[in-house]
Formats: C-alpha cells, structure tokens, sequence
C-alpha cells in the first residue's frame, strides 16, 4: 500500500511539474473542436446535431497524445524495472500509474467542458449526458489504452502506430457515447448505453492491468 | 497425447509438419476452388430476385467467414505462444496476420461490388460491412506493430497481446456497430435478408468455403516454413536440411 | 446441372452484371494469386539464401585451411621455435 501511494504521489508531482506538457493534448482538444465549427459551418442546429460527436472524437484523440507519456519517462529511466523487481505485484502498480494520469487528464477536460458545451450548443440535458459518458468512458480509455502504449513504449517511434492500434478498438465506445448523447437530446433515457460502457469499463478494469504488466515485461525484454 | 502436441513447439517438428501437410492443402484448395467457382459461375441457378450478380457470393461469403476465423485463429496461436512460449505458435501468428488481411480486403472489395448493382452505391455503412472494415484496421494493426519491432521474438509477444485484445474486442465491436447500425438508419436497409438458400447454390458454395479454407491453409504453410527457416538460419538441423554449412564454428558461432 | 447459360457470350455478360461479377471474380484471382507468389517467391530467396551462405562458408573454410598450411610451411622454413606466437589467423570478415 505504501509503494502504491508513493508511486501515486510521484506520478502526481511529475505531472504537476511538467504542467506546460499537461496543458498540450488540452489545447489540442479545444483546437479540434474549433475547427469543426469553421469547417462545417456555424449554423446552431448543425452544430447541436454533431455536438456529442465531435466531442467524442476530440477527446479520444487528445487522450491518444497524453497517453504517450503515461510509461515513457518510467521506462526511459529505469523505475520501470525497479516497479517489476520490487515484492509489490506490478499490475497493481499498473492500476495506479493508470488512474493517476487518468485523474491528470481528465480533470482539465472537465473543468474546460462547459466551454464547449457552449461552443457546440449543446442543451442542458446533453451536457449532462456528455459528463457521465466521459466520467465512464474515459478510464476505459486509459485502461485499454494503456495496453497499446505498453506495447509500444520501447520504440522509437510509437507515436502514430499507437493510434493505429487503439482507434479500432474504441470504436464501440464511440457509438455508445454519442448515442446517449443524441439520447439525451431527444430527452429519451440513455440508461441502456451508460450501463453498457459501465459494464465494457468494469470489463477493461478486470483484465487490462494483466496485459499491461505483461505488454510492459515484453517491452523492457 | 499432450506431450505429442508440445513437440511442434520446436521448429524444426513444425517444419516437418508443414511439409506433410502443405501438398495436402494445396490439392484441396486447387480442386475445391476450381470446382466450386465453376459450379457456382455456371452451373448453379441465378437468383430470382438478383439474378446472376448473386454469383459474388460464392468468393464473398468463404472471404468474409474465413478473415474472421484467421482473426480468431491468429488469436489462438498468440494465447498459445503467450501461455506455453511456443516459438512456433508466434510464427504461424506472423504467417496468418498478412493472408487474413487479404480475405479481409476481398471480402470487402467484393461486397463493394454487389453493393453496386444490389443497393446502388459502392459503399454502405451497413453493419456488416462496417465491422469487416474495422476487422481490416486490427490486422494491419497487428502486421504493423509485428514490423516495428527489430527483436522479433518480442515482436511476436507483442503482437500476440494485440491479437488478443483484437479478437475480445471483435464480438463487441460487431454488435456494437449492428446496434448503432439500426438506431440510424432504422429499415431503410435495403440488404436482402437471408433465405434458406437452396441447396444447388449452397453445395457450391460449401465447396468454395473448403476451397478458401485449405487455400489460407496453404499459403499460412508457405509463409510458416519460411518464417521458420528465417529464424532458425543458422541452426544446425537447417543446415543439415538444406545443405547449409554445419558443424563448423563459423555457422554455429553466428546464431 | 445443367450449364444456366444459354451460349458462352451469355456466361459471360452474366445477365446484365458482367462488370460486378467479373472485376470481383479478377480481383480475387489477383489477390489471391498475389499473396501466394509473394510467399513462394519470398521462400525461394530463402533457400537460395541459405545455399550461397553454404557456399560462402565453404569458401571461407577452404581459404582458411590453405592459408593456415602455407603459414605453417613459412613458418617452419623461418623459425621453427616460434609457433605458438604467430597463432593469429586473420579471418575473413562474416
């Protein structure tokens, strides 16, 4: 428990040092959703339409670029094989490192939503519905995730094969997002998908810490 | 019985399997495709409804079911080689991955030009359709991150937990995609539902899917044996296979 | 079973959809045909590989042993004391 909570505050205070790299896949989200409205017009009910969309897209690509970082420094540095010599088990040190840079992603992107919620006029009720579907749907995309940037960690660069590998694989989670999305627009319960991505969540949670530490084990060989 | 199946495990058993096995396959696929492809060109009735553009099914349907079950056969090597270290598991991994995105990028193509005639359009975000393009995305996806890899027995490790990841992902990408599928587009798909097909039209179809079956076969076997012998250059039992430098310190120093 | 086409100009214009039947029909032959021939072509390259690397080896053993007895005769002709020092063989570079 001690390691777990030490490994926690490392990986907070990094982050919280390295601010200015923090604030890079945030900016890149807000960038992506202004380029939408340029793109396909300011017309308010276009927007509305594709609002949940966008969002969703822009934050799986934004989470893709912060997620790069989540094992680099650790495996650059070697405390990735002091995390494997050491008698805790390393998929719970897994569990740790990938809710830490969860919580460090997310947090920002939450406090920025209301922006954009704004920006894509997006109604009360579809805001609503945006928040539970990322406060669901983005740990599973650090945990699944997580998986990819394992794999790829030991390359040089893994930076485009990474996205490659995990854009297939959020697909459903896309669908199911932007549908309680349109859900909630229409002012219809969006239960049926919210439980869906809860249950593909407490999935990846159960089995994505044991091929993370895996996929780590083969990267550092 | 179990220590019989771990003895492919070492690559040279393999290699000798391959080479039973690979004639075998490769009469199979010859014979079961030219029989099926003429049957189903020529001799079995056109459809009532699509007359004779239904005879894509016959290479259509045996490439869409086999990309899917090389997907699941390339997982299953990659548990095997993961859980019991086969080398070998890892190589017909490797020598899958490539014929499966061919099937994969056939069945497509071929689903493309039915679509034409049948619905009007080349391309229709048709469920179906849609989980065979993603299933495309994860083969290349694995090839890809098999190829960044210099060592290739941890390029075999990591592209096997891709595979492994793919293929869990694979039931729920295609129910996701069939739910999304009709929540937007309700009935205005126009596929034309499955009837019992008669059995004139499927006996040669079965005989195309054998034909395909043996024919993945028998290019994994090909592409097995070679990467086998890639690996293994300078292991005295391919040496003394293909006449290679063995016994000398200069081929056994180099491995 | 009987052929369902009348003549061959019938078989092949396929009711009407020759195009769709025939360009996928083609495009599997290629595909297919393409990936087969790439195996065999690559598996080709490799047996080849391996013979020259036989030869190479070959080679390498016999201009060893020629040069290890001329040494020896040079050797023996100078000095014949000195034989243990002078065991450096330069081998050719694999």
């Amino acid at each position: 428990m001690v390691a777990l909570k030490s490994v926690f505050l490392k990986d907070v205070a990094l982050a919280y040092r390295q601010r200015a790299e923090l604030m890079q896949p945030l900016m890149f989200f807000v960038l992506v959703i202004t380029l939408f409205p340029l793109a396909i017009g300011p017309s308010p009910e276009t927007l509305q339409r594709i609002g949940g969309g966008i969002i969703w897209v822009a934050t799986i690509l934004s989470l893709l670029l912060g997620m790069e970082r989540m094992f680099r420094d650790d495996f650059t540095d070697g405390s990735l094989e002091q995390y494997m010599l050491s008698p805790t088990p390393l998929y719970m040190i897994v569990v740790v490192k990938v809710l830490t840079h969860w919580l460090m992603h997310i947090v920002p992107l939450f406090l920025i939503s209301p922006l954009l919620a704004l920006f894509l006029n997006l109604t009360f009720d579809m805001y609503v519905a945006l928040m539970f579907t990322l406060l669901l749907g983005t740990p599973l995309i650090s945990f699944v995730g997580a998986i990819g940037v394992a794999l790829t960690v030991g390359l040089h660069r893994g930076g485009v094969l990474l996205a490659l590998l995990l854009i297939p694989i959020f697909i459903p989670l896309l669908i199911f997002a932007t549908s309680a999305i349109e859900s909630a627009s229409m002012l219809l319960p969006y239960h049926s998908q919210l439980a869906i991505i809860a249950a593909l969540l407490l999935f990846s949670v159960a089995l994505s810490p044991m091929a993370i530490a895996y996929s780590l084990k083969v990267s550092q060989n | 019985m179990w220590k019989w199946i771990n003895s492919f495990a070492k690559p040279e058993k393999a290699y000798w399997l391959c080479d039973v096995l690979q004639n075998w396959f490769a009469a199979v696929a010859i014979t079961g495709l030219i029989i099926g492809i003429v049957w189903g060109l020529g001799y079995a009735p056109s459809d009532y409804q699509q007359g004779d553009s239904f005879r894509i099914i016959y290479i259509h349907v045996p490439s869409a079911i086999l990309a899917m079950g090389g997907y699941v056969a390339m997982a299953i090597a990659a548990l095997v080689g993961i859980v019991w270290q086969w080398r070998t598991a890892f190589m017909f991994m490797v020598a899958i991955a490539p014929v499966g995105a061919v099937m994969t990028f056939i069945s497509l193509f071929t689903g493309s030009f039915w679509g034409k005639p049948m619905w009007g359009t080349w391309w229709i975000w048709d469920a179906r359709l849609t989980s065979q393009l993603i299933l495309l995305f994860l083969y290349l996806g694995v090839i890809s991150l098999y190829t960044a890899f210099e060592d290739k027995q941890q390029a075999g490790k990591a592209a096997g937990v891709m595979a492994m990841v793919g293929v869990i992902n694979i039931p729920i990408i295609h129910y996701s995609v069939e739910w999304w599928n009709t929540l937007h587009q309700g009935a205005t798909i126009t596929k034309i539902g499955k009837p019992s097909i008669a059995p004139e039209m499927l006996w040669p179809l079965l005989i195309c899917i054998v034909g395909f079956a043996a024919f993945i076969g028998w290019v994994t076997i090909i592409r097995m044996k070679n990467e086998i012998i890639m690996r293994d250059l300078h292991r005295p039992w391919v040496a003394k296979r293909f006449g290679g430098f063995e016994g000398t310190e200069n081929a056994q120093g180099k491995q | 079973m009987t052929f369902q086409f009348d003549s061959i100009n019938d078989f092949f214009n396929m009711g009407g959809y020759a195009f769709f039947v025939w360009a996928s029909f083609i495009c599997t032959f290629l595909c297919m045909a393409g990936v087969l021939i790439q195996s065999l072509v690559v598996s080709k390259k490799i047996k080849q590989g391996v013979q020259k690397e036989r030869a190479r080896a070959e080679r390498i053993m016999a201009a060893r042993a020629q040069r290890k007895l001329k040494q020896q005769t040079k050797r023996k002709a100078q000095d014949p004391n000195n034989l243990e020092n002078s065991e450096v063989v330069d081998e050719p570079k694999t």
